[in-house]
């Protein structure tokens, strides 16, 4: 079967949905600018981030609670009039995404300068505007394939990096890892279950180890996805034990990543006929 | 295949989704510096093998030590990360002048040190790391300190050090 416009709209509707899901999340969580109220910065070695932040535009948010609501604002109220314009006029939809893709830009670029999380897990938001700015089908089409090849690249890297950069290799590897990543909560609870768990695995290396090479396993599996969509539903399942186990065992989060799982949900869909609009 | 398809239905996005491709795959030879969207995925890849002592922040409210477990993950970093920032300043600041002045300049880009540098302003960020951990406690905050401490990896076990610095010496 082929993509047609319904599956688009779906796609719109299942992309806002995420969106507003992990929005209402993060503001239970308090992961909003205006409730982090950033104070202090952090350069990251990002040759974009270095020219947004020669604007100064970090530091202006900064003790201004007025301007992180309206950053705020602006990056969570866009994806509703993208919808809405979506539904209405397609020419308009394209301008609101347009500018989307701009804010989006911005904010997570400034919002990540803040102690907050790293860039690489918001890299949902900076290009998936770029699909909504698609006119033709077959374009959005493409270009929901190149989104999809870039969710396998994120995984598929990771786990080649491990093999490049030997971590895979090393014995007390998930050892190192976990000591370094928990020392404040392993010094600062003794004797609570999760602090005797990580404790048993770090020193245990063998079954910690058991871990980081299944974890490896499952991103190199992702390798797959570049020659074939069959194991693609596999591929969802592998995200979501992963992200599961990351934020158990790392208390890392990574669920920013999950609208790239719409890619790998439609991708059975083949491409669209020259003459559909 | 895909490329194929997508070149025979437009050069263009053809020539773009291949910049796309060349710049990220170069970004991942070259290591080191990164160009947004283009980011090494690498997390934990380095081989980590535990060390003989990590320094190790602790918070201490009414007179009582902050424990990881009383808070959800992003809580306890939202706790972490400022310190961590904080007592990075230093590095922060030697980072502009070591790498960002040294490459932008190469390429003729002149960048102001005063958007990238900040002050070691112990009593500022404590003032504000205040009311901005209240937010996350339950009850009021009469007493903060913060120190730096040394562990040492010994018998299965973090082991503290005798002695603990509190963190305006960290950042000076």
């Amino acid at each position: 079967m082929s993509l047609n416009q319904q599956h688009r709209k779906n796609i719109v509707a299942f992309y806002c949905l995420l969106f507003y899901a992990l929005m209402l999340f993060k503001w239970w969580s308090g992961l909003f600018l205006y409730q982090f109220r950033p104070e202090i910065f952090n350069t990251r070695f990002d040759l974009v981030s270095w020219f947004l932040m020669n604007t100064g535009l970090h530091q202006w948010l900064i003790n201004q609670s007025l301007r992180w609501v309206l950053f705020d604002v602006a990056f969570y109220i866009l994806p509703l009039f993208y919808w809405l314009a979506f539904l209405k006029n397609s020419k308009l939809a394209r301008a609101v995404a347009l500018v989307m893709l701009i804010v989006n830009w911005i904010y997570i670029q400034c919002y990540t300068l803040f102690p907050t999380n790293s860039i690489e897990s918001y890299t949902c938001w900076l290009l998936f505007p770029i699909l909504f700015l698609t006119s033709r089908l077959r374009s959005f089409f493409f270009v929901l394939q190149g989104l999809r090849y870039y969710f396998l690249f994120i995984f598929a890297s990771a786990g080649t990096w491990k093999i490049i950069q030997l971590g895979i290799f090393n014995a007390d590897q998930m050892s190192g890892v976990l000591l370094y990543q928990h020392k404040e909560f392993l010094t600062s609870s003794p004797g609570y279950w999760l602090t005797n768990f990580f404790y048993w695995l770090i020193n245990h290396p063998f079954w910690g180890y058991l871990l980081y090479l299944a974890g490896t396993l499952t991103e190199l599996f992702f390798i797959a996805g570049f020659f074939t969509k069959k194991p693609d539903r596999w591929l969802i399942s592998a995200f979501i034990v992963f992200v599961v186990l990351d934020l158990f065992i790392m208390r890392i989060y990574y669920w920013e990543l999950a609208p790239f799982l719409i890619t790998l949900y439609y991708s059975r869909y083949r491409r669209p006929s020259a003459n559909a609009r | 295949m895909y490329l194929k398809l997508l070149y025979r239905y437009n050069r263009a996005y053809f020539f773009l989704v291949a910049a796309f491709i060349i710049c990220q795959l170069f970004i991942n030879f070259k290591r080191g510096m990164v160009v947004s969207p283009f980011y090494h995925f690498g997390m934990y890849s380095q081989v980590m093998k535990p060390d003989v002592k990590y320094a190790v922040f602790e918070i201490e409210v009414n007179g009582a030590r902050l424990q990881g477990k009383d808070f959800t993950p992003w809580q306890w970093d939202k706790i972490n990360q400022p310190l961590v920032y904080f007592a990075g300043i230093h590095d922060n600041n030697l980072f502009f002048y070591s790498e960002v002045q040294r490459i932008t300049s190469k390429a003729g880009v002149s960048m102001d040190s005063s958007h990238f540098t900040m002050p070691c302003n112990y009593p500022q960020f404590i003032d504000w790391y205040k009311s901005y951990l209240v937010r996350l406690l339950p009850g009021p905050i009469k007493s903060l300190e913060i120190y730096y401490r040394d562990y040492f990896y010994q018998q299965a076990k973090l082991q503290p050090a005798q002695t603990q610095h509190s963190l305006s010496e960290v950042c000076r």
